[in-house]
């Protein structure tokens, strides 16, 4: 082999060292900046509806999801001084249904936790007010 | 670096899961080189490093759930004083489709890297093949295409495109390891026959990654940029595995070269090893 040609390998191999380092580096970056919203389960529908203005206080909430929930992992909470957690949620598929003890009147929050079949950690708050 | 922390389990997930592809396409590789007679290396060697990626693998993403779930209402990035209890270790492993499968894949794991050190007994091959597949079922059945349940396309396409990367990668991964260590178990002419069938593993495995694409594009008629970001690196690993795999093939060709086939080879080991990352990370990122 010639000069030229060890030369010339001897480059080229510099040059594809140079591309996997490039390309190692940017899947790091990639990982440290990412975008913070990582979730594959969405919230499609709830009852009620975020931002609700209701004359009666409702007896329960219902939450549709785009994929099945596991049962196991799915909580809700409600706020009244502090966040409590409410019991007797029920999961059925892509439902989440939880019954409530009747609300005075005036601005509630709920906030959920749910996980997808793919292990995938979900987090929510549902806002609605009953009108005195 | 925040954001990096936003999600606790993101890093955990994507390298659980590399570690246990890697687990995977390892038995994989053993048996398919096996099964072309090349047996000049350890095999209790090689199925105790798939036991311990696999278990490991396993044990980073459950961890990342549980991680999670002991304080779901966390805000993003502080988990404060939560910890996992054993109840919640419990209900992860017997109430969740996730612990099932899990679960289920360690048990297959653990029994096919048993039975392939077993000399004196003589399994039919298909039994031996059925393992590493219904790992295949389980890592499939845990991931975003077994969301809507085993009865979907979908979720078949997803096996059928993991069977084929793996197969390939397992069979890259044995013999590039074993030649890189200095052995010579890999003749040219096994390397010839690996060179036709790694071609044909790919073209499938690339074929089927592209329907899964269009899938998960269909299914929100949107992409996301993150998703997009890890996907063009997946796409250059791609690309740098189909240019060294070219050289390979050329090199295969003409007179035995030892040395320029082995410098050809770490490239394209570096590229599949990219492409695990890129592909791992994407099982972890919303699509959407």
């Amino acid at each position: 082999m010639t000069v030229g040609a060890k030369r010339l390998m001897l480059c080229s191999r510099r040059r594809f060292l140079k591309i996997q380092a490039s390309l190692a580096l940017l899947l790091a970056l990639l990982c440290v900046f990412m975008s913070p919203a990582m979730a594959h389960s969405r919230l499609l529908k709830s009852q009620p509806q975020q931002g609700a203005k209701l004359a009666q206080p409702p007896g329960e909430v219902i939450l549709e999801f785009n994929t099945p929930i596991e049962p196991a992992f799915s909580r809700m909470e409600l706020y009244q001084q502090q966040w409590q957690a409410l019991e007797n949620i029920q999961v059925r598929g892509k439902t989440m249904r939880v019954p409530l003890l009747p609300l005075r009147p005036g601005a509630h929050q709920l906030r959920w936790s749910i996980m997808s079949p793919d292990g995938h950690h979900q987090t929510g708050i549902l806002r609605f007010t009953v009108q005195p | 670096m925040e954001a990096l922390l936003v999600h606790s389990h993101l890093l955990d997930g994507a390298l659980g899961r590399a570690a246990a592809y890697m687990a995977t396409a390892l038995l994989m590789g053993l048996l398919l080189w096996h099964s072309h007679h090349v047996s000049a290396y350890s095999n209790l060697r090689w199925s105790v490093s798939a036991v311990m990626l696999g278990w490991l693998g396993a044990l980073m993403v459950l961890h990342g759930i549980l991680a999670e779930q002991a304080a779901p209402f966390q805000t993003p990035g502080s988990m404060g004083n939560a910890s996992i209890t054993a109840n919640q270790v419990m209900h992860l492993l017997f109430q969740t489709g996730m612990g099932h499968s899990w679960m289920l894949y360690l048990l297959l794991l653990t029994l096919a890297a048993t039975l392939v050190n077993i000399r004196f007994v003589r399994l039919p091959t298909w039994l031996l093949l059925s393992l590493p597949g219904g790992m295949l079922l389980c890592l499939a059945a845990t991931s975003h295409a077994g969301e809507q349940g085993l009865g979907t396309w979908i979720f078949w396409l997803d096996v059928t495109h993991m069977g084929l990367a793996l197969t390939w990668l397992g069979g890259l991964m044995v013999m590039a390891i074993s030649r890189l260590s200095g052995g010579h178990a890999f003749t040219w002419a096994h390397l010839r026959t690996w060179s036709r069938l790694a071609l044909a593993l790919f073209s499938g495995a690339l074929l089927t990654g592209v329907l899964r694409l269009y899938a998960q594009f269909a299914e929100n008629g949107t992409l996301a940029w993150t998703y997009i970001g890890v996907l063009l690196i997946k796409a250059a690993a791609i690309a740098g595995i189909i240019v060294a795999a070219a050289g390979l093939r050329k090199l295969l060709h003409g007179q035995e070269n030892s040395q320029r086939y082995d410098r050809s080879l770490s490239n394209e080991v570096f590229c599949a090893f990219m492409l695990v990352m890129a592909t791992a990370m994407l099982t972890q990122l919303p699509s959407w």
